[in-house]
């Protein structure tokens, strides 16, 4: 038998569960509406607070394919500046990258594709033939750019890379001082973030993986 | 019998240069050359250096007859940019331990007059103030990264 007073109180139970859930849905559409906080990374690893836009630049892989601005389009790349008579920086992050897209290689998680460039700043000794047999030695799908001085500078300049050529050695050879860090590019090709040395293949990842997502979620 | 008497003078002889071993100015461990492709003029060559003297020991050069040239280079990353700074010399300080690892100091080997591939070993000669040399052997290995024995090296 139902009462009045159970009715009442049956009343009262459905208007405080309405409005529970009433609450609940406002609390989680406050959190949807709110950005996502970025992403914490590690120390060496630099995320710019809003991604650059890059002028259109024209290079050439070490196929003697056109590399430019759309080659960049629908994956991160990431970017390392350096010439092939490096005898240790350069084998030594070009190890790392390996060792770093591999890594990536096991996750997928819907994470886009991934590509690795290194891109000379000593065109007069690093042709595409020379690069084709440099750069696949650390990993197959690792791509070697090249070009002209000032196609090179046209893409250094937009990035902050620096390099200075060194003076002739006694052996005949010159070394060339350049900027250490890899760079990270987005999907709309723009410059998302920078690793700098010494570089950790695990902390790489991670603050990839981290940067990729956060930006998916931004979408 | 003569012979036994003759044999040991022999044996002597044959151990003396391994006795000697102690005397040798630094204990080496580690000592490797990063493979590279053929293309590649310059290789970097890595060790560990131990002086277990009480004084610092000074290496002035390093000769092989495997390369055209060898120097001694520390990577520097000075702004942001990685410089190479050829070193005269490497001091070894008393009861320490010098690293000559990836990104720091390492011998810079030019001009290897014959293709060397992981597995190959690679004599090297120290030579050492005032007037001593070493000899260690180096082996050629690939590098896969980064090298797990001394990811506890910070710089």
């Amino acid at each position: 038998m139902n009462t009045p007073t159970d009715k009442r109180k049956k009343r009262t139970l459905i208007l405080s569960l309405a409005g529970l859930l009433a609450l609940v849905a406002g609390l989680y559409l406050a959190l949807r509406m709110q950005p996502p906080a970025p992403p914490q990374l590690s120390q060496s690893t630099t995320r710019l607070p809003s991604p650059k836009a890059l002028q259109s630049f024209e290079l050439v892989t070490h196929e003697g394919i056109p590399f430019t601005l759309d080659s960049l389009k629908d994956q991160w790349s990431f970017m390392f500046f350096g010439y092939t008579n490096c005898p240790d920086v350069c084998p030594t992050t070009l190890s790392v990258l390996n060792v770093v897209a591999n890594g990536l290689d096991g996750t997928g998680d819907n994470l886009p594709d991934t590509r690795f460039y290194f891109v000379s700043v000593d065109p007069e000794r690093d042709t595409p033939e020379k690069l084709r047999e440099f750069v696949p030695y650390f990993n197959e799908k690792f791509t070697g750019v090249t070009g002209s001085r000032k196609q090179i500078d046209n893409l250094t300049k937009q990035l902050s890379i620096l390099y200075v050529i060194g003076n002739p050695e006694t052996t005949g050879g010159y070394l060339v001082d350049h900027t250490a860090s890899v760079l990270l590019l987005n999907p709309d090709g723009q410059f998302e973030a920078i690793f700098s040395p010494p570089f950790i293949p695990g902390n790489i990842t991670k603050d990839f993986e981290k940067i990729a997502r956060y930006r998916s979620r931004m979408e | 019998m003569m012979l036994p008497g003759k044999f040991m003078v022999s044996i002597s002889l044959f151990l003396s240069p391994v006795v000697l071993a102690d005397d040798h100015a630094f204990s080496i461990s580690d000592a490797w050359v990063r493979e590279a492709p053929p293309i590649q003029r310059i290789l970097a060559g890595y060790m560990q250096i131990r002086n277990d003297a009480d004084t610092p020991r000074k290496i002035t050069a390093v000769n092989s007859a495997i390369f055209g040239s060898v120097e001694i280079h520390k990577t520097v990353i000075k702004d942001g940019m990685a410089r190479m700074e050829a070193q005269h010399a490497l001091v070894i300080p008393a009861m320490g331990t010098t690293v000559l690892e990836p990104g720091g100091v390492h011998l810079m080997l030019i001009d290897p007059q014959k293709p060397l591939q992981a597995g190959d070993k690679v004599t090297l000669e120290l030579q050492i103030a005032p007037d001593e040399t070493q000899t260690i052997i180096a082996e050629v290995r690939r590098s896969e990264g980064v090298e797990p024995d001394h990811s506890h090296h910070h710089h």
